[in-house]
């Protein structure tokens, strides 16, 4: 049998933890990226009154104005943990908070409003829903859904998705509409395997069947990476590598779609990152180096933009876009009009230890919400927006 | 800045202990050692936001399996690092690896993730079956067929004789 100790012991022999401030640093870099993983990032937004000429154009860009990069280590501002908002329509929508303490552990908090986030009441989860990891909140119909694990009561009582053939998976989005019945993409388990199941579930509990899973010419392809609900109920996501690793050989990155009809392959998109998606066809994606793309084909060829460094669009429609960037100056949220060619800010926030999330909420509407509790809204497909109410204060554990 | 909280000295003091243990375990898991450095800075990273509000009752079990969700993730990971890497100063030369350890870490490659992780997480993590079945969510049972499949598999690998008769799990405290 492997001499795993001698093993363990040469792995760590070398290994030397690096000053403690990188993660801090860390930290605050994941914090500002909070957003763009599901519905959008956004801060304690000032409200810019009067458009700013655009910062985004790609050379010779300049960046907005605003204090020096801090260099100290990120600090607790007194930020609060409220994170992603989901909604069923205008007024009905849900909040998540994540709380730890040292007894008995790390839970979720919910809060729910049915004004349109003028007000909130929290809604009490069951101890059992130990937070565990990142999962994505949202809501489906009358169905709450917590990562893997889903309320049909208004978060009264919850169960947990299992069973999956090749292990554990992860929630990655609802599919809102055109399956029947209604279900959620998830991966399943396995690090060199995209193997998307699509789990239907009805209302005694959750049920459900692979319908797909995605390979590469070469072999399995790698991890989904994102995956973007469309306004036609579609999820455009993207899977696989392009450097070799422990699975074999790499495998080209590719966007898929995939529809009540089954699964769609939009081909290989080397290089880019799907940042934006709208439809069956109108996506954006970002380069390495920070170029912006769209296609209005489903990704089979792509224009390039005369913005840059865009880190999510969010599309009130084809041509009407929220774009998000975070550099050291703060956050960013600008606007644009005609698909991408130019933009101008609409909010910016210097502390980008404020940043909190966005959700799209209707084709006028967006709402943003920040960690300590602000919600922030536009009724006018982001020209303008408001303070519209405050998320409760979380009880104590 | 601040007075340094409860959280952050845990962590620091969690940091200077189990970094070392995880980069370790991590780069046996993942087959790269710049993926379980990202991975496990980035476990740590995180737990700075959800440490906010108190320390979990056992943070180093909680940064374990942060760390190992974060090593699963490793596409998204791999974007992430690239960028943090530019924060970290080069750690200079690393020893060259002894034939026995490349051995096995090329053998540990070339099993199924299910059965790599397994091993990986109860021999060099030392985690229980018990815990590791929590933490992945799985049966108890499927956790030591992966470990019993995983040993016969890495036996064949290196060329050693396979056990006839499956090594009971090694107890943990």
């Amino acid at each position: 049998m492997p001499d795993w100790t001698a093993l363990r012991d040469e792995l760590v022999a070398d290994v030397r933890a690096p000053n403690f401030d990188v993660v801090l640093i860390q930290a605050r870099r994941i914090r500002r990226r909070r957003f763009a993983a599901a519905a959008g990032v956004v801060a304690t937004a000032v409200v810019v009154p009067v458009a700013i000429a655009v910062p985004l154009v790609r050379d010779g860009a300049s960046a907005p104005t605003g204090p020096p990069p801090t260099p100290s280590p990120v600090v607790d501002a007194g930020a609060g943990p409220w994170g992603s908002t989901t909604w069923t329509d205008p007024d009905h929508g849900w909040a998540l908070a994540m709380q730890c303490s040292n007894k008995p552990g790390c839970y979720p908090t919910l809060a729910r409003t049915s004004d349109g986030g003028r007000t909130w009441s929290l809604v009490a989860v069951p101890r059992e829903l130990a937070w565990k990891d990142n999962g994505p909140l949202f809501v489906d119909g009358s169905r709450l859904w917590l990562g893997l694990t889903t309320s049909a009561d208004d978060g009264q009582h919850w169960s947990e998705l299992g069973g999956f053939p090749g292990g554990t998976g992860s929630a990655v989005r609802p599919m809102a509409a055109g399956l029947t019945p209604k279900a959620i993409v998830v991966t399943g388990a396995g690090a060199c395997r995209a193997a998307l199941t699509l789990r239907s579930y009805k209302p005694t509990g959750p049920t459900g069947q692979r319908v797909a899973t995605v390979r590469s010419a070469e072999g399995d392809a790698g991890p989904i990476v994102d995956a973007v609900e469309g306004v036609d109920g579609s999820v455009a996501f993207t899977v696989g590598h392009s450097y070799p690793d422990a699975c074999g050989a790499p495998a080209p990155q590719t966007t898929y779609v995939i529809t009540g009809a089954g699964l769609v392959s939009s081909g290989v998109v080397p290089d880019l990152t799907l940042i934006g998606y709208y439809n069956l066809v109108q996506m954006w994606f970002r380069g390495p180096t920070g170029d912006i793309y769209s296609s209005g084909d489903a990704g089979r060829t792509r224009t390039r933009l005369p913005i840059h460094g865009v880190s999510q669009v969010l599309p009130f429609d084809s041509q009407r876009l929220l774009l998000t960037r975070t550099d050291d100056h703060g956050f960013h949220l600008y606007l644009s009009t005609d698909g991408g060619q130019t933009a101008h800010i609409v909010l910016t926030e210097p502390n980008v230890e404020a940043s909190g999330s966005i959700a799209m909420v209707s084709a006028t509407r967006a709402v943003l919400t920040t960690p300590d509790g602000h919600v922030r809204r536009t009724d006018d497909a982001g020209a303008t927006w408001q303070d519209v109410g405050h998320l409760p204060a979380l009880p104590p554990l | 800045m601040g007075v340094e909280g409860e959280p952050d000295r845990t962590l620091r003091e969690a940091w200077l202990r189990s970094y070392p243990a995880l980069v370790g375990a991590l780069t046996a898991l993942t087959g790269s050692r710049a993926e379980a450095e990202d991975a496990t800075q980035e476990a740590f990273a995180r737990a700075v936001t959800a440490w906010r509000s108190g320390v979990p009752d056992n943070p180093d079990a909680w940064l374990r399996t942060a760390a190992v969700n974060r090593a699963r993730s490793r596409f998204r990971r791999r974007r992430r690092g690239q960028e943090l890497s530019r924060l970290i100063p080069d750690p200079g030369p690393v020893p060259a690896p002894t034939p026995d350890r490349v051995d096995l870490l090329t053998a540990l490659r070339h099993l199924p993730s299910a059965q790599r992780e397994a091993l990986v997480l109860h021999h060099l993590l030392d985690m229980p079956v018990e815990e590791i079945s929590r933490d992945l969510r799985t049966p108890v049972g499927t956790v030591k067929a992966r470990l019993s499949r995983g040993r016969a598999a890495l036996a064949a690998l290196l060329g050693e004789e396979p056990s006839t008769v499956d090594r009971p799990e090694v107890p943990h405290a």
